[in-house]
């Protein structure tokens, strides 16, 4: 081999690394051949220098050849190659869809690190539906990956949004049930009480959040995204009547059965 | 067609062009690959990223339209020599043929300055 400095060795070596990467994997090629071939090459171009090649010397060689990255279609890579290429080098929006996705599976398939993996997921899942937005471009295909982890997280935080009356008034309720004397409530059973009192919470509860709603619809928005970007005040506002819908049917169910 | 998408064509155009001018420069004599890619330096705008021709040289190889054999060398090491196999003739041939159809055709149209 051609005598070199120690930079240019150094250089040299990054290069046939990166070919040696570039090339794994991919069966219509032989690496080892193509290697051997481009340090050929290389031997050929410098073969009329005297001393030492120093780096900048055999980087105007390594630009001729270019980079091994290109040498190779995507489209011939096999596939696992085009998934780790797009996340080493793809953009960002398709990285951070395939880290959404990753993080989600990984902690779906090892449930004792969801607690970790899934905000993970989620924020992936959010920036890389930002991104999309900021480049004006549609999610598209990427919308298989992102879509899973938004999902279950705003099934988690709408569940806990809309229905935690539930559970709070059937708990608080079942310790105060033995305190009301029994004949108040003749007509009903103290869980039938207790359900129309988690009515009555959540309708209460469904008037406030729907009023904030409706006259701060963006936060709405920006909560849901990208699920709720049709949300309008007049959502709020409905989601306020069904509220009201309820309060008042538990509360004349409670006031009849109480009288 | 803005510069990035004639960047394209032309890439793809090079990429087409490429093999046949790999086979046809191994088609009458043996080359190594260093030595092709001094050949095919004298087509101006043929080869941007010289690499690329050692890839398709081992793909040429693989599916047995080329072989090589390796020969002591006065200069150096033993280089390893690359040219056609019977099958990579035949196969030249009919590429030969479509480019030139192709040519002629499309020569036609850009004489006439595109399509009327």
């Amino acid at each position: 081999m051609t005598t070199m400095t120690p930079e240019a060795r150094q250089a040299l070596e990054t290069y046939l690394d990166q070919l040696r990467a570039s090339l794994r994997g991919h069966r219509s090629v032989d690496p080892a051949e193509v290697e051997a071939d481009v340090v050929e090459h290389i031997e050929g171009e410098l073969s009329g220098e005297t001393g030492p090649v120093t780096e900048s010397r055999l980087r105007a060689v390594l630009e001729g050849l270019g980079s091994p990255r290109r040498w190779i279609p995507d489209g011939e890579l096999p596939w696992w190659r085009r998934v780790t290429g797009r996340l080493a080098r793809g953009p960002e929006d398709w990285r951070l869809a395939y880290l959404a996705f990753g993080a989600l599976a990984v902690g779906l398939l090892l449930p004792v690190f969801l607690v970790v993996l899934l905000p993970l997921a989620f924020v992936a899942a959010r920036a890389a539906v930002a991104a999309a937005e900021e480049a004006g471009e549609e999610l598209g295909a990427r919308r298989w990956l992102v879509y899973p982890a938004l999902l279950l997280v705003y099934a988690l935080v709408a569940t806990c949004l809309f229905l935690w009356p539930v559970p709070t008034t059937l708990g608080a309720g079942g310790e105060l049930a033995g305190l009301t004397p029994p004949d108040r409530w003749s007509e009903l059973g103290a869980w039938q009480i207790l359900g129309l009192q988690a009515v009555l919470a959540t309708g209460v509860w469904w008037i406030t959040v729907g009023a904030v709603a409706a006259s701060r619809p963006e936060w709405i928005r920006a909560l849901f995204a990208p699920f709720s970007s049709s949300f309008r005040s007049r959502s709020g506002l409905r989601w306020a009547c069904v509220g009201v819908v309820f309060a008042l049917f538990a509360g004349f169910a409670l006031f009849v059965f109480s009288a | 067609m803005g510069d990035r998408g004639l960047d394209n064509w032309m890439t793809q155009l090079r990429k087409g062009a490429l093999e046949l001018c790999i086979l046809n420069a191994i088609s009458d004599r043996r080359l190594y690959g260093y030595d092709i890619v001094r050949t095919l330096r004298e087509v101006e705008g043929l080869v941007i990223s010289e690499g690329t021709i050692y890839p398709i040289l081992s793909r040429l190889k693989k599916d047995a339209l080329a072989r090589t054999t390796i020969e002591e060398s006065p200069e150096g090491p033993a280089r390893k020599y690359y040219h056609l196999t019977e099958h990579g003739q035949t196969e030249l041939d009919k590429m030969n043929r479509y480019w030139q159809e192709l040519r002629d055709g499309i020569d036609s149209i850009v004489d006439r300055g595109g399509i009327e």
